[in-house]
């Protein structure tokens, strides 16, 4: 298949299927001499698991992360990182055998159509399982962009019609890491309620990168927004994106729309950060568009593979939003972009 | 909608849930095993064992088309239903089928739970259990109408939810 790499100077290969004995990242391009903070990216884990948040799905899995190389006491080498994580979920036997219908909304249909196969313990490489490879790179590379004073937070802002007004990214509610807390009592209520109904909902989710210095993207096929928007579209379950005030800039007129300066610096931010595919030096602002979970608990019609009609109902391990967990995901991806467009832009050294 | 035909391979709760989705339409509901038994007068595996596969299939058949004269009924089938052909021919052209679902290593956790059962073979209970579950599956998967996966070890009263909405029948 090829395309499992992400990334140039530091760049990041994930590998493994949802129900195999182990997936993992091979981590490549990392400075020397770091001293890795292994119980901050065990807890990024933590963040994106079933049941370390409560608007997830209620299996039990837990992602132990077990570093085989590039570090030495706990110092970085240079040298290739690789992480796995053991599933320890693994019932005997236990895949599926829904293997000859083929789910609405997953990706059955085209790997099927493309592969002649399809990885029947829950979706192989397509399953969100393997983001946690990714989240396990990402913690990495949030700690090395820290050390240059550049932060990452993300957040649930909206919940099918719920929206978030505010912005207190000081004070997120614990579920959905949303910077309205308000508004966050409304979407877990909403969750609720689509959970009952056996049905799922998406969202958006915001990301806002604090203390980047102006000079990150390579024009023009590396610009930073072009870059990004690859990271995270090659999410699974994220359909759209958009940097700074994005799609409402083409109902604007340009004298709304520009970022004035003065010597003081820049008065607005439609850009999200972000002028000609490089950091502006302000803060670094887009939104990504969740969809509903496809697994859903309501009768859809689909076929087999001998291309029978059935009324299929995709139900087990689900949540029925999965934008609470896929926040840290998104981080990750941000934080794994970033860093390889520093090291391009300013070197390890910097 | 005409009747409701529940399948799945044994155990995976045809009887429990056909009971309670019955009472949930306000419809009729029968269990054929159980209907079989009241006209034979005796336990199915009594029969089987006296008179062979061929014979039970027939009077499979036989009770079902006693039945399936009154109208808008929940059915549910017996584990073999996927076996035997003049059967699943008659249940698909007078209502749907809805295949409950479960996962192998689920449904085998779920038998175990009893003991080792008759129908599997002590020296190879997994192997024998995968035979006769993938060869059920393909069958059910093939001729349902409506396929729904049940959760692992969810409560019965969800599982009817579940049944209804995948169904269109929940208000």
């Amino acid at each position: 298949m090829g395309h499992n790499t992400f990334g140039n100077h530091f760049s990041v290969t994930t590998f493994g299927e949802s129900h195999g004995p182990a997936l993992g990242v091979i981590v490549d391009g990392v400075e020397s001499g770091f001293t890795v903070d292994l119980e901050a990216i065990q807890k990024e884990m933590d963040r994106r698991r079933p049941g370390g948040n409560p608007s997830g799905t209620e299996r039990n899995e837990i992602d132990k992360l077990v570093i085989l190389s590039g570090l030495y006491e706990g110092v970085t080498t240079g040298t290739p990182i690789a992480m796995i994580l053991e599933s320890t979920n693994q019932r005997p036997r236990d895949y599926s055998h829904l293997k000859d219908v083929f789910r609405p909304g997953h990706a059955d249909w085209t790997f099927y159509r493309k592969y002649g196969i399809r990885d029947i313990r829950g979706g192989g490489r397509s399953s969100g399982r393997e983001t946690s490879a990714r989240v396990a790179a990402g913690a990495l590379a949030k700690q090395l962009l820290a050390k240059r004073g550049i932060t990452i937070r993300a957040g649930v802002v909206q919940v099918g019609d719920i929206v978030a007004m505010k912005r207190d990214w000081e004070d997120p509610d614990p579920i959905l890491a949303c910077p309205d807390r308000e508004a966050a009592v409304s979407m877990v209520r909403l969750i609720e309620t689509v959970r009952k109904e056996n049905d799922s909902i998406g969202g958006v989710i915001e990301c806002i990168v604090r203390g980047a210095p102006v000079g990150l993207g390579e024009p023009v096929f590396g610009k930073l927004d072009a870059l990004l928007a690859h990271a995270i579209l090659s999410i699974g379950a994220v359909k759209g994106i958009q940097f700074g005030s994005g799609f409402a800039l083409s109902a604007m007129r340009g004298s709304q729309a520009n970022d004035q300066r003065t010597k003081d610096g820049f008065l607005s931010n439609h850009s999200g950060g972000i002028l000609g595919g490089i950091s502006s030096g302000q803060d670094i602002v887009f939104q990504a568009a969740i969809k509903p979970t496809s697994s859903i608990g309501i009768g859809q019609r689909t076929v087999d593979k001998e291309g029978n009609d059935v009324t299929l109902t995709v139900t087990g391990r689900h949540d029925p939003c999965i934008c609470g967990r896929a926040v840290v995901v998104i981080e990750a991806m941000t934080a794994i972009t970033l860093l390889d467009l520093y090291y391009t832009a300013f070197g390890k050294d910097a | 909608m005409s009747h409701i035909f529940l399948c799945g391979i044994k155990h995976s709760g045809k009887t429990t849930i056909g009971k309670l989705l019955a009472k949930r339409l306000g419809r009729r509901w029968y269990d054929l095993d159980r209907e079989i038994e009241r006209k034979i007068g005796e336990p199915i595996r009594t029969f089987y064992r006296a008179f062979g596969q061929e014979a039970f299939q027939q009077l499979e058949v036989e009770v079902l088309e006693a039945i399936i004269g009154e109208e808008n009924l929940v059915i549910s089938l017996g584990g073999g239903a996927a076996d035997n052909d003049p059967l699943m021919k008659m249940v698909k052209e007078r209502g749907t089928l809805v295949y409950l679902y479960l996962e192998e290593a689920h449904l085998l956790e779920r038998i175990l739970r009893g003991g080792i059962p008759p129908f599997l073979d002590e020296e190879d209970v997994e192997g024998s259990f995968h035979r006769l579950y993938e060869r059920r599956n393909r069958r059910y998967s093939k001729d349902c109408n409506h396929l729904i996966q049940l959760p692992f070890d969810q409560a019965k009263e969800e599982n009817v939810e579940l049944v209804l909405s995948s169904l269109g029948l929940k208000e």
